[in-house]
């Protein structure tokens, strides 16, 4: 299961990859558009609302999936001490980021005309909340070191302990009563889902995660060749100063 | 579709952050790939950025 991943390995599988995600997540994403505002009825209850719902559950769902990435590669990171699990963490945590704010917000803009209110303490919401200082907390850690590698460790810690979290959030509508509705799509009994709104929030969760994987692809590589542009510049700094 | 202004909200605030990512990844990406290039002599470039 823990593999090495060498940093080349990885930009030899971005160049062949990245190309292909984007313009798949493009096309999907541009299907799902269509779907959601040409094709897609209103609902009886939420009306033109529950168009929001296309753009807030495929970011929830992946503002959780992609910590849950991390926390795997974190300790991957650990157990192999291959720098590269913690550059794709670090990569992939602004793009998190960016999902869990954008669910807030959507959901916020769902929760006023729906609920009544931009925003409730309730057990759903606050832990989506935690779960966004977990990825804030992260990117501040493994930036307050000046050696990469004690902030690669002690951020895997972080996100490692934040696991504990994503069942919290699962779960959380369950095991409390919230003003969040239960969940309709992953229930042991099937999803409880007309398959005209299932089918544009599958297509749209399909285009937004290819559009996550290609955003982590391109800033992973970015910081990788960073780093090797950081390792040659010190090279050359050594050999003109020390003339070896 | 009749119009309704949270979801032409909720889609600007999905969109613009999304696109602001991908416009600033895809020019950091160039930027660090032309920076590279310019360090590496030209035999080892093309092999060094892959």
């Amino acid at each position: 299961m823990f593999f090495a991943l060498k940093p080349s390995s990885f930009m030899n599988f971005k160049a062949k990859a990245l190309p292909y995600t984007t313009l798949l997540s493009f096309i999907l994403i541009g299907l799902g558009l269509y779907w959601v505002f040409f094709l897609t009825p209103p609902d009886y209850q939420q009306g033109e609302c529950v168009r929001i719902l296309f753009v807030h559950v495929p970011a929830a769902w992946l503002c959780l999936g992609i910590y849950g990435a991390m926390g795997v590669m974190s300790l991957m990171g650990l157990v192999t001490r291959q720098p590269t699990y913690h550059i794709i963490c670090r990569s992939s945590a602004f793009v998190g980021l960016t999902f869990n704010i954008i669910c807030l917000v959507t959901g916020s803009l769902w929760g006023k005309p729906m609920w009544g209110t931009w925003w409730v303490w309730d057990a759903r919401l606050t832990s989506v909340a935690v779960l966004a200082l977990l990825y804030v907390g992260y990117i501040l850690l493994t930036n307050l070191f000046d050696d990469p590698e004690e902030g690669a460790r002690k951020g895997a810690f972080l996100l490692i302990v934040g696991l504990l979290n994503l069942p919290v959030i699962k779960w959380s509508v369950t095991w409390w009563n919230t003003l969040h509705q239960p969940a309709s799509v992953f229930r042991a009994d099937g999803p409880h889902l007309a398959p005209e709104f299932l089918y544009p929030l599958g297509i749209m969760a399909l285009g937004f995660g290819l559009l996550a994987f290609s955003l982590i692809l391109l800033r992973t590589s970015t910081t990788i060749q960073e780093m090797r542009s950081r390792s040659i510049l010190m090279q050359e700094l050594r050999r003109k100063t020390y003339g070896a | 579709m009749a119009h309704n202004h949270y979801v032409t909200l909720a889609y600007a605030a999905t969109f613009v952050p999304l696109g602001i990512a991908l416009i600033a990844f895809t020019q950091q990406h160039f930027k660090s790939s032309r920076k590279l290039r310019d360090l590496l002599p030209p035999a080892d470039s093309h092999e060094a950025q892959n």
